[in-house]
């Protein structure tokens, strides 16, 4: 009698169990399809309305002029022209944004991690973190203030560099103390027992054995730069030709989505831009991925 | 972390206690024979003597292997090491002791002039219980750590062997009969101790091979009959 | 304390009151010994006595940090070592670490040379090759290793980094090589090599070790400090401290009184 009601018992909460494991499964990978659809929604959408206008052509000339736009919408054509000013523009804003970010961004790192839970150090953390929460547009602001009021005299790529190099500086800050706070204490006290200066101990040991995190937070900070628009407009404005001078105004693949969105004539091109910026982040990241595989 | 070093070494230590005591049983039976003035040893006695021999060599092998396995699985170092070295030089000893006692009771039956053992009764007597004393003075220094005993027992070896030497002569003093024949009992007297001395020396030397054979095959065969 | 250094005729290494604090907290308290010069000496004690420490005093791997304070004399070969340079004491005075730590991103050539590299030292090529078979051969690696110099370490197992790690110290031919624990985070048998290399590398080099294996220091070291508490507490030739030690705070310690 007793056996049996056992049994019975045992068979239930399996059942039970089973039901609950699939109901689990099913949901957790509905949520994740929610999760992804929005990426998989917007790269369809880019890729069907923009892949049209994708050429050789798209990527080395200039944006074309309203007219020419008007022109061939009327006649059903693939609107002439390219983004290629917007794509230098990008190149050499992230470029010297890069090279005004990545030294301040690693050395601010270094100190940090060697100041552990000192004052100054913390204070800077502090100021990083709050920096980082700063709407882009605000540093647009600030860029504008400092360099196009009172260094180039007007809107100019500098002044756009310099905005987004403030948005990268948290997270290389950030990451290159974390990083350095993962290499385990064993590898400086090596190196120091040979007889190695501390200063050496940190460039020629801990960052080349950081790299690849250090690696990691630089890209990351690029990939998130790559498409930041609001600060852009208030430094570089803009351009419709290709520009190199630092100190007049640039475009920027963005700054060239806004544009085209603003005008009823060129929207179609809104897609094509997207897209390309989506590849260009894309391949970043798998390029990153790439590099760092290939140092283990 | 030593509980069971320390369990080991007090497991040797109470085995020890009880080789030791029937040791000195041994001796204490000897000093009865002796004290009873009989040339007959009772039979009770004897056998006593007999179990008593067998029972410590029983128990000076296993408490052999107890050292061995102790210092094989503790590693004992420091006061726990010597303590162990010591207690295996001791038991070896003791052993030997029971075995003297034996070998005097096999002698005390073949002698056939009460008259000449009687008049060294008091003498013998008295050399009975001071080694028994030292025994157990020698044996209770190691059990309590008591340094006092043990130099007590080397100091007492010098005067016994002091005793010793005198006694005999003592002997010949008390016997009567003529000065050659007391020449030739001194000398055959003289010449069975290298007798004995040569058979101790084969003794050591099955000692020496008894330890090959434990060293080749971790048997330890003594008391036992050879098999092979 | 006991202390037998009288017996020791130029020791290598003189030690002298040797304290080490953490802010106020003394870890070594007034350490002096003497440590002979070709001999493995085992530096002893319970966890947390400062055998470490004292160990690190040696090659002022301290002076990393504001809130250590080091006071004494160490005279190596009678130089005092703190009135040398840092760099000039570590090239005589090599350390190896409880955990394998060869440099990751460095191949083993470059490893076992590591102390010229990182600190700028220019050695020909061929000088460098000679250095590396010396070093590699000394600790028993060279064959094991010769073919593949210029892969990075990490294929290597435990026993083999760590035999790296002290191919890397005697790079510089150093008069003493410190370990801390340097097995015991090795298998017995990787254990058991490093045991032997260092029985044979005490010909030509003095071996200082921290090990908090009893059973280690019996096997290897000639010499034995007691530490207990940051005070040496007892000195000497190992077998004699391990048959018949001289203060009962030692005798406690071997018995496993305390641990």
């Amino acid at each position: 009698m007793t056996k049996s009601r056992l049994t019975l018992l045992q068979q239930d909460h399996s059942h039970k169990r089973l039901i609950k494991d699939k109901l689990v499964l099913a949901l957790v990978i509905a949520l994740s399809l929610v999760t992804i659809s929005p990426i998989v929604l917007i790269i369809s959408k880019l890729l069907i309305k923009g892949y049209r206008q994708i050429s050789l052509d798209f990527i080395i000339k200039n944006t074309p002029d309203t007219y020419e736009a008007i022109t061939a919408v009327a006649n059903g054509e693939i609107i002439p022209g390219g983004i290629a000013n917007g794509i230098v523009g990008t190149l050499l804003m992230v470029i010297s944004a890069s090279i005004l970010a990545i030294p301040v961004g690693v050395i601010t790192g270094i100190f940090l991690y060697e100041n552990q839970g000192k004052f100054m150090a913390n204070l800077t953390r502090n100021i990083s973190d709050i920096l980082q929460g700063v709407p882009s547009i605000v540093l647009g602001l600030i860029s504008y203030l400092w360099i196009v009021k009172h260094v180039t005299m007007g809107y100019s790529a500098l002044a756009g560099s310099v905005s987004i190099a403030i948005m990268m500086l948290p997270m290389i800050i950030r990451s290159t103390e974390e990083t350095l706070k993962m290499i385990p204490q064993t590898l400086k006290e090596a190196a120091l027992a040979l007889g190695v200066p501390y200063h050496k101990v940190i460039l020629r040991v801990l960052i080349p054995t950081g790299f690849s995190g250090l690696l990691t937070g630089i890209l990351l900070g690029i990939s998130r730069i790559l498409g930041e628009t609001a600060p852009l407009l208030l430094t570089a404005l803009g351009s419709s030709m290709i520009n190199l001078d630092m100190t007049k105004p640039t475009s920027a693949i963005p700054l060239l989505i806004w544009e085209f969105y603003n005008d009823p004539n060129m929207i179609d091109l809104i897609w094509s831009s997207s897209l390309l910026l989506m590849i260009m982040i894309l391949a970043l990241n798998i390029i990153s991925k790439q590099i760092i595989a290939n140092r283990r | 972390m030593t509980l069971k070093k320390d369990n080991a070494l007090l497991d040797i230590q109470s085995d020890l206690e009880s080789l030791a005591n029937l040791a000195l049983e041994q001796m204490d039976l000897l000093k009865t024979i002796i004290n009873s003035a009989e040339m007959e040893i009772s039979k009770d006695v004897l056998k006593q003597i007999e179990k008593n021999e067998k029972d410590i060599d029983k128990k000076e092998v296993k408490l052999s292997n107890k050292i061995v396995n102790t210092i094989v699985l503790y590693q004992p170092v420091a006061s726990d090491l010597r303590r162990i070295i010591a207690s295996y030089r001791i038991i070896l000893n003791l052993e030997r002791i029971s075995d003297l006692v034996v070998s005097i009771t096999n002698y005390y039956k073949k002698i056939e002039t009460p008259d000449a053992f009687s008049k060294m009764l008091d003498l013998i007597n008295n050399m009975t219980a001071t080694s028994t004393e030292m025994v157990r003075k020698a044996l209770l220094s190691f059990i309590n750590n008591d340094k006092e005993y043990a130099i007590w027992t080397i100091k007492n070896d010098i005067v016994f062997d002091e005793y010793n030497h005198k006694l005999l002569k003592k002997i010949f003093a008390k016997i009567d009969t003529t000065e050659c024949d007391k020449q030739l009992l001194v000398s055959i007297i003289h010449i069975k101790e290298i007798m004995s001395n040569i058979e101790r020396i084969a003794d050591h030397s099955t000692n020496i091979a008894e330890a090959a054979i434990y060293s080749i095959e971790g048997k330890d065969i003594r008391h036992h009959k050879l098999d092979n | 304390m006991i202390n037998t250094i009288a017996e020791i005729k130029n020791p290598i290494l003189s030690i002298r009151d040797l304290s080490v604090a953490y802010d106020k907290n003394y870890a070594v308290k007034s350490v002096s010994v003497d440590i002979k010069k070709n001999a493995v000496t085992a530096i002893m004690g319970p966890s947390g006595c400062g055998k470490s420490t004292m160990l690190r005093a040696l090659n002022r791997m301290h002076e990393l940090y504001e809130n250590i304070t080091t006071t004494g004399e160490v005279l190596l070969n009678n130089e005092n070592i703190f009135d040398m340079p840092a760099i000039k004491l570590r090239r005589q005075m090599g350390m190896v670490f409880q955990r394998p730590n060869p440099f990751p991103t460095m191949s083993i050539y470059d490893n076992v040379v590591a102390g010229y590299n990182l600190n700028g030292i220019r050695v020909k090529k061929s000088e460098k090759d000679d250095i590396v078979e010396r070093s590699l051969r000394d600790v028993a690696l060279w064959d094991e290793v010769k073919d593949s110099l210029v892969k990075k370490g990490s294929f290597l197992s435990g026993g083999q980094q760590q035999r790296l790690c002290i191919a890397r110290a005697l790079a510089f031919n150093p008069d003493v090589i410190l370990l801390d624990e340097p097995t015991s985070a090795l298998d017995p048998i990787a254990t058991s090599k490093i045991e032997d290399l260092l029985v044979k590398l005490k010909e030509n080099y003095t071996i200082v070790m921290v090990t908090h294996n009893m059973g280690q220091a019996a096997r290897i070291s000639d010499y034995s400090l007691f530490l207990y508490l940051g005070e040496l507490v007892e000195y000497g030739k190992t077998k004699n401290m391990f048959t018949t030690p001289k203060d009962p705070r030692t005798e406690q310690y071997l018995t496993g009184k305390f641990g």
